[in-house]
């Protein structure tokens, strides 16, 4: 579904990404894990379009979406999380998952007329429902800078799955979260979220990664350093050094 | 063609003046990365102060230049408890837009201290005219420029050699890593002001005792003018200040000479909307705008 | 009690508010503007120019002087794109105070009934006469300014509840994150500059033909900066907010005696305390929620 070829980015002297080949499977999800530092984050910003590769190529479904902008990502069906965690702070929760499902309305002067105020406008339905999903229904007026930081991460999920997108990239869902936090995304994401879906995982929480991903890859140094199922991946001898370090 | 180069000196000397005010800013924006837009006022409450003094006092220019430095730096840190010490550190605009509000205030005060429309300001230089060649350039303007070099090396001398200074440049590079060496970012701050003010009403004084009198209109000009110079070099960038005064002062010279006060005004804000919107980070900068994008968009 | 003098305040409050709600849509999509005056300036001179050299009927003149605004500004949020924060807000204030500077080279004068009309430089252009040339009473032009006010206040509630409203909102929370909710800033920025250069504008030609005289040094920077402080004080949550900044200077700072001579020095002050305490002003959007949230409540008992 997702396919990455030599893909490679520099930062100033920094060689961030080298020559990376990832190759993401549809239906399943698939992690992204590396120490601090590897590239893990790069790439993730490069597959939804923050910034550009310096060489190499990015196909959706055959599609070759190198270089593509964050807003165009969007509308092929990439829909992402932030590690930062990004939300519309201002806003309400409902109205945060809202404004995710604006742009799937085509752009022309209907963008002028009000939006999910009466209760059978559709958006609002499929709003409220990412918001049970995610068990948010019942903060959906909330305002969203007043949610601690796991809801925060659930209401980010909400929002990038409310567009039913292809793909989805969660960017260290359970970051910043104790242990027992961490378990309980770990399975609203293997419950709720995953099923009948692509899913990308960047983390570096191997409890949340081995519950949760059908498929690794795992990023040292900006490079790939293997690939496969979580069994075979964590078993090579390069993985556990790239995280344990040499003896 | 005579005419041109002969603008050029002079825009060139009267560019310093406007190197000084440059400076200012940039100082203020490289330690605390905002802008400081009550720096022509507070300098002009200082010139208010020197003129005071000049009048019921003494006639000496270095009493005069005491008085203006000392209230400039009184009125600087009015500004940096209000607009600058007590807003978040990542609300950068609204220091910006709470030193403009200070601005209007400090405005209407000096109309009150002062109502007259122009006050004398003591010459501290005597007028003669020297002439080299074709050219001609006045004393006070060739004695601007060298006070201005002489002050640039004081500058340089103190950022570079001396441990407030370096403390300054680490502040001004990374906020979080000097405070967890131990830098109190509040004193640097306050440093950085008092520093900036110092500068602002050496520059003012030198302004304006080539121009002999000051004027209720000085504040504005000043800020204008200190932030057109340095917005053209490259905010944060002192050699960037430098350019940009002298920058501004060679094309203001020539507009004047060929167009008038009004075209010349207008050349100055021209080239400042030109080159933020082809060259935001200025003549020299431009590594600052790019840091900052990068930081706005780290997710 | 409707005397003249009052009427005047009256009408100086309507008039600002439109440059006031100019600037504050603008900081709602998360662009801080020192720069409205100048589309207030220039709809001010078109808009009489209009109706004094052309002899235009006012509405034309007001659509005029309006739409010459919001394609300036238009014009000027293109050029302003690549540009954010500090750096957008000075190229504002740098555009503004180069209209300011033309406007003192721009002189346009027709002979009418043998006398010189038109604007003249520095010595600025009177005898913008449509009122008195159509008996037009101080009350009946105030009336007209209201009507003006509310119909841009109404059309501003709708956009408000409007998916486009809606992303003005999320652009001025965070930009980079609208895009991620795939959409591109560009076409919103530009429609917003339009819209706001166009409010403003609406105030500029009423404004001229409510003091009969302009020149150019009536939209300096101060101006600029009052509308923006006007929103910045009142809040951003709301229409309302900038209205009531309005109200707080020009109803009750100009009007009230002990405040004459220190108005700025009051108003400057409030605008760097809220700065500290309340920086998206009295009615921000928490503030506009909890109020939302108490009215349902009050609705519903």
């Amino acid at each position: 579904m997702l396919e990455l070829r030599s893909v490679s980015k520099v930062f100033g002297e920094l060689s961030a990404l080298h020559q990376v080949d990832l190759s993401i499977p549809p239906g399943r999800v698939s992690g992204l894990i590396g120490p601090n530092g590897s590239g893990k984050t790069t790439l993730v910003n490069i597959i939804t379009g923050i910034y550009a590769p310096d060489s190499g190529k990015i196909l959706f479904n055959g599609v070759d979406i190198t270089g593509s902008t964050a807003d165009q990502t969007t509308r092929f069906g990439i829909a992402r999380t932030f590690q930062n965690i990004r939300i519309f702070s201002r806003m309400t929760v409902l109205e945060n998952v809202l404004a995710a499902l604006i742009s799937l309305n085509d752009q022309s002067w209907r963008i002028l007329r009000g939006y999910a105020k009466s209760a059978d406008d559709p958006q609002l339905k499929i709003a409220l429902k990412a918001l049970e999903t995610v068990e948010l229904l019942n903060e959906a007026g909330v305002v969203a800078a007043e949610l601690p930081l796991p809801l925060r991460r659930r209401l980010e999920i909400a929002r990038a799955f409310v567009r039913d997108p292809e793909l989805l990239v969660l960017d260290e869902p359970a970051g910043g979260m104790t242990p027992t936090e961490t378990s309980t995304i770990a399975s609203l994401i293997r419950e709720r979220i995953a099923p009948g879906r692509t899913c990308l995982v960047i983390e570096h929480k191997m409890d949340l990664i081995s519950d949760v991903c059908q498929h690794l890859c795992v990023l040292n140094h900006g490079e790939k350093i293997a690939e496969g199922s979580p069994r075979n991946v964590l078993e090579q001898p390069q993985v556990i050094e790239a995280y344990l370090g040499r003896d | 063609m005579t005419d041109f180069v002969q603008n050029c000196i002079d825009g060139l000397m009267f560019g310093s003046g406007y190197a000084l005010l440059a400076l200012g800013f940039t100082l203020v924006f490289g330690v605390m990365k905002r802008l400081n837009l009550s720096f022509g006022p507070s300098i002009m409450l200082g010139a208010y102060a020197g003129t005071w003094v000049y009048l019921n006092f003494s006639d000496s220019a270095w009493l005069v230049a005491l008085a203006t430095v000392i209230a400039t730096v009184a009125v600087g840190i009015y500004v940096e408890r209000l607009c600058f010490r007590a807003i978040r550190r990542d609300s950068t605009i609204a220091s910006m837009v709470s030193s403009f509000a200070i601005w209007m205030q400090l405005e209407e005060v000096a109309m009150h201290l002062l109502p007259e429309r122009t006050y004398p300001f003591p010459a501290f230089f005597t007028t003669t005219t020297i002439e080299f060649g074709p050219f001609y350039a006045r004393s006070e303007h060739i004695t601007m420029l060298l006070l201005t070099l002489l002050l640039l090396v004081l500058l340089h001398v103190f950022l570079f050699r001396t441990r407030p200074g370096l403390a300054l440049r680490l502040v001004s590079d990374n906020p979080l890593a000097s405070a967890y060496m131990g830098i109190n970012n509040s004193s640097i701050l306050f440093l950085a002001f008092a520093l900036v003010s110092v500068l602002g009403g050496l520059a003012g004084f030198l302004i304006l005792s080539a121009d002999t009198q000051v004027t209720p209109f000085f504040g504005l000009w000043a800020t204008f003018k200190g932030l057109i110079a340095m917005m053209l070099g490259g905010m944060g960038s002192l050699p960037g200040a430098i350019l940009g005064g002298l920058l501004l002062g060679v094309v203001e010279a020539n507009a004047f000479w060929y167009g008038g006060a009004v075209i010349r005004d207008l050349s100055a804000y021209l080239l400042l909307f030109v080159m933020l919107i082809v060259r935001p980070g200025g003549l020299i900068g431009q590594k600052i705008v790019a840091k900052q994008r990068a930081a706005d968009e780290r997710v | 009690m409707l005397n003249d003098y009052v009427l005047t305040i009256i009408s100086n409050i309507g008039m600002i508010s439109l440059i006031a709600l100019s600037a504050y849509l603008l900081l709602v999509t998360g662009q801080i503007s020192f720069g409205q005056q100048a589309f207030f300036g220039i709809s001010a001179y078109a808009g009489a120019i209009a109706t004094t050299l052309w002899g235009w009927p006012f509405w034309l003149a007001l659509i005029f002087g309006s739409g010459l605004a919001g394609l300036a500004a238009g014009l000027i949020g293109l050029l302003t794109l690549r540009i954010s924060g500090m750096y957008f807000s000075i190229a504002t204030l740098a555009f503004a105070e180069m209209i300011r500077l033309s406007l003192f080279k721009l002189t346009y004068q027709i002979e009418i009934d043998g006398e010189l009309v038109g604007p003249n430089g520095a010595e600025g252009f009177g005898e913008i006469r449509w009122i008195f040339d159509h008996d037009i009473s101080v009350m009946e032009y105030t009336l007209l300014i209201y009507g003006v006010l509310m119909l841009v206040l109404v059309g501003m509630v709708l956009l408000e509840r409007s998916r486009l409203g809606m992303i003005f909102r999320m652009l001025g929370s965070d930009a980079l994150l609208t895009r991620a909710q795939g959409l591109n800033p560009v076409r919103y920025k530009i429609t917003a500059a339009v819209i706001a250069g166009f409010i403003a504008g609406l105030g500029g030609t009423l404004y001229a033909h409510s003091f009969t005289y302009i020149e150019p040094q009536i939209f300096n920077v101060m101006l600029g900066v009052h509308s923006l402080a006007y929103g910045l004080i009142g809040g951003l949550g709301t229409v309302l907010g900038p209205l009531i900044g309005v109200a707080i200077d020009i109803g009750f700072l100009e009007s009230i005696r002990i405040f004459q001579g220190y108005r700025m020095i009051v108003f400057g002050g409030l605008v760097a305390v809220m700065l500290i305490f309340m920086p998206r002003g009295i009615l921000d959007e928490a503030r506009v929620y909890w109020i939302k949230a108490v009215a349902r409540r009050w609705f519903n008992a």
